[in-house]
């Protein structure tokens, strides 16, 4: 308790013990040159994350907003002085987010007469602090798209932050007499380059069962199409040249996947056909048709991963993506699943970047690449 | 996000629920707290042909968070004589709650198993050694005392009265001993009287 005290006096030199079994301090906190009255009360136990903080109305109107943070750094608090650090640290950095000023009058007259530019009635969102705004687009193919725009308070000296669900970053040309409507025809340029690109993966979404991703949005260039049961193929578009070939990774069992692989780079190159579509072109490559949604039901295309019983990773929402060789188990897993089974098994063999145990059904050997920590 | 262990038990909670032994009452699952899905209450009843015919186990199981890639924990609550449960604590020394486990297995694979154990003991690899060593040393004694257990503390069904039982543990009642601990006494000590008193009063 001592030792507490101790560090409590360390982190605020003017919050002092207000009772003999120091279960109640008041005080000052001092934080950017100011110093505001608290006190703090723990429960009989001395349980820091039950503690009652009280303060004057300044250090109340600065953490109005932060209630929940303060709650969660309490709950979070390894004992009080820790806690009174991470205080600190947090009213620090909303004592700094509040300083910022407001910025001149011309920069609402000018905001106002470039969204007049762009028309209001394309103008989706706008937040109160007139810094965020939205813009809603329609394109040829009818998907819509919607332009966020972040315009930060010294605009125009600064340029805008532009963000859009798109496969490639959209970053206009921008300089000081650029306006708002500039940018708005340079993302319609943009969209309207990336047309057949999306035209692309809607005839996949739209005549093949997709695995992955789930709910696929604008910007991801991967579908992962059934060929067969157990067999499936991830078709990456390039986003700038979508009639291309594509490039494509068989998953599934070992031997399917090799004959699966060897028609694509046999015959791959020179069969492909920039005047068909992606799908005829890899149906004709690899002799398959792949089964349609209107002939064929989902449930015979979902699968489930022999570890967590589910078909949608609880991570990353993937569908399973590994199958047993066994051709009488051909029991589907997770790549994920399958790894941290494996790593948490002493039997398990590690060598030249892959793990090698057993599937866990019918004792056939298996391998998984090791992983390295993903960023996203 | 939901976690793994959670949607997992769910999936099991249901799957135990459909299944063919529990449309049997062979097992049975129960969720204590719907908040909490890590607490469950598991039964399984005796198989037939063994001293545990009939009876009805009551099981404490609970899932860790890196559940299913570490097994549950599973113990009994209703006590039992069994070489490889503790007759104390409930303890099971299962090879498939420790290092056989696999990430495959469900809670009703769980309690199959356990089922499995009831009707094969496995005396050689004991987790309570004094009833591995009667069922080893003396099995016609182990069955009578395992069944009197079953009669006692599981509900199975009375078809033997045994009046020498009642009257040994009646006599240690009179000398102020509590029935449980009676009853332990005695059966570690092969319902031999004097040697169960001795163990008590020393």
């Amino acid at each position: 308790m001592a030792e507490s005290l101790k560090e409590v006096q360390h982190v605020c030199p003017l919050l002092l013990p207000a009772d003999t079994k120091r279960l109640s301090y008041s005080g000052f906190i001092r934080v950017k040159d100011k110093s505001f009255y608290l006190k703090i009360s723990l429960p009989d136990d001395g349980d820091v994350h039950y503690a009652k903080i009280d303060c004057d109305w300044q250090l109340r109107n600065y953490l109005s907003k932060h209630q929940a943070v303060l709650k969660k750094k309490l709950l979070l608090a390894r004992d009080l002085p820790s806690f009174l650090i991470d205080f600190k640290m947090l009213l620090n950095q909303i004592m700094s987010l509040q300083a910022q000023p407001l910025p001149p009058p011309n920069y609402y007259s000018r905001l106002i007469s470039e969204i007049e530019e762009i028309g209001w009635n394309r103008l989706s969102h706008i937040d109160t602090k007139f810094q965020d705004i939205q813009i809603t687009l329609n394109d040829t193919g009818g998907r819509v798209h919607v332009l966020s725009i972040h315009l930060p308070y010294k605009y125009p000296i600064e340029p805008p932050v532009c963000n859009a669900v798109l496969p490639l970053a959209f970053q206009p040309n921008w300089s000081s007499s650029t306006t708002l409507a500039d940018i708005v025809r340079q993302f319609e340029k943009v969209i309207l380059e990336y047309q057949r690109f999306w035209d692309v993966l809607d005839e996949l979404d739209k005549k093949t069962w997709v695995l992955d991703p789930s709910s696929p949005s604008l910007s991801s260039t991967y579908r992962r199409i059934v060929i067969r049961s157990h067999l499936s193929l991830q078709v990456t578009i390039d986003p700038l040249h979508p009639q291309l070939m594509p490039e494509c990774t068989p998953l599934g069992p070992t031997e399917e996947v090799k004959v699966i692989k060897d028609r694509l780079y046999s015959r791959g190159q020179q069969c492909w056909n920039t005047r068909c579509s992606v799908l005829e072109n890899l149906q004709n490559i690899l002799s398959v048709n792949f089964p349609s949604p209107i002939s064929t039901k989902e449930e015979d295309y979902i699968m489930e991963c022999g570890i967590c019983y589910t078909h949608r990773h609880y991570e990353n929402g993937r569908a399973p993506d590994f199958t047993c060789d066994n051709k009488q188990c051909s029991q589907p897993y997770h790549v994920s699943c399958l790894y941290e089974w494996l790593t948490s098994l002493t039997s398990t063999r590690k060598s030249f970047g892959f793990l090698f145990g057993e599937c866990l059904y019918c004792n056939e050997a298996i391998s998984v690449k090791l992983m390295v920590p993903s960023v996203e | 996000m939901a976690s793994l262990h959670i949607t997992r038990v769910k999936r099991e909670f249901r799957e135990v629920v459909s299944s063919e032994e529990a449309q049997k009452s062979q097992i049975k699952i129960e969720i204590i707290d719907e908040s909490d899905l890590t607490k469950l209450k598991g039964t399984v009843i005796g198989p037939p042909d063994t001293p545990f015919e009939g009876g009805t186990y009551i099981l404490d199981i609970r899932i860790p968070d890196t559940y299913p890639f570490n097994p549950p924990k599973v113990k009994f609550v209703t006590k039992i004589w069994h070489p490889n449960i503790s007759s104390v604590t409930g303890a099971i020394c299962l090879d498939i709650l420790k290092d056989q486990w696999a990430a495959a297995m469900t809670l009703r694979t769980v309690l199959l198993s356990i089922q499995a154990l009831l009707q094969a003991a496995e005396p050689d690899d004991p987790q309570d050694a004094v009833v591995a060593k009667q069922y080893k040393g003396d099995p016609e004694l182990y069955r009578k005392t395992a069944k009197h257990w079953a009669q006692t503390y599981a509900g199975a069904p009375k078809t033997t009265d045994d009046a020498e039982i009642s009257a040994k543990i009646d006599t240690l009642l009179q000398m102020g001993i509590t029935e449980t601990k009676a009853r332990e006494a005695l059966s570690t000590h092969s319902w031999n009287l004097e040697a169960a008193v001795d163990s008590l009063f020393t």
